[in-house]
């Protein structure tokens, strides 16, 4: 468990930056769906948890960057 | 019912940490900022030298305005234990409310206690630093 809650923040910074950073429509959407996978389950958890409701209100921000990944892979896919 | 509080003072411990891991993180965070940026649209000078100071300035007031919150948490966790039940309040959650009977496991690790139920986001954290600290778990074990 210890070991995932490094692991998966490095995990999806390095998806992230594989997925802003390339051009190829298959790099694209095999990082850019994982990325999407992983904030959402991380969104899921923050607002299901007993957390500080300020810390839940913040995390509502996550969507501004989910929809961004949507649609660059969205507008990758089209293009 | 006993209430038991965190000792005073005993948040300046803790910020030290909570600090060292904010600017590790934020460190991580810009960095791959950084690289993204220097990775589509090169090495642009007079970008970056807009971007650095604003992001620093945003990190710093991110930093402290984080800190704040954990504080506050902090300094209002207070722990009620009537011997039939554990209620942990602290600003800003709600109160959890443990049974006895709804108590699965007592785990003791680096920074504390967990009381385990079932479920796995109901669960209480006992922070080293209660008054009685000890005493407690003590008698939770031995209530369980």
């Amino acid at each position: 468990m210890k070991d995932l809650q490094v692991i998966l923040p490095f995990g999806a910074l390095i998806l992230m930056v594989v997925f802003y950073s390339t051009e190829d429509k298959v790099i694209g959407l095999l990082s850019g769906l994982p990325l999407l996978t992983l904030l959402t389950w991380a969104l899921v958890v923050i607002q299901r948890s007993n957390i500080d409701s300020q810390l839940k209100r913040i995390s509502w921000i996550m969507l501004l960057v989910m929809f961004s990944i949507l649609g660059r892979m969205v507008f990758q896919m089209v293009n | 019912m006993k209430t038991y509080q965190l000792e005073e003072g005993s948040f300046e411990e803790h910020r030290k940490k909570i600090l060292k891991r904010l600017i590790l993180l934020t460190i991580i965070a810009v960095g791959a900022g950084l690289m993204i940026f220097i990775i589509t649209q090169g090495f642009v000078i007079g970008v970056l030298a807009v971007w650095i100071p604003v992001v620093a300035v945003a990190s710093y007031f991110g930093i402290r305005r984080g800190i704040r919150i954990q504080q506050e948490a902090w300094e209002s966790y207070l722990l009620k234990w009537d011997g039939k039940a554990i209620v942990k309040s602290q600003v800003r959650t709600r109160d959890v409310t443990l049974s006895l009977l709804e108590i699965t496991a007592i785990e003791e690790i680096e920074k504390g206690t967990l009381i385990k139920t079932a479920k796995k986001l109901k669960f209480i954290f006992i922070p080293k630093e209660l008054e009685d600290y000890a005493i407690l778990i003590a008698e939770l074990k031995s209530a369980v």
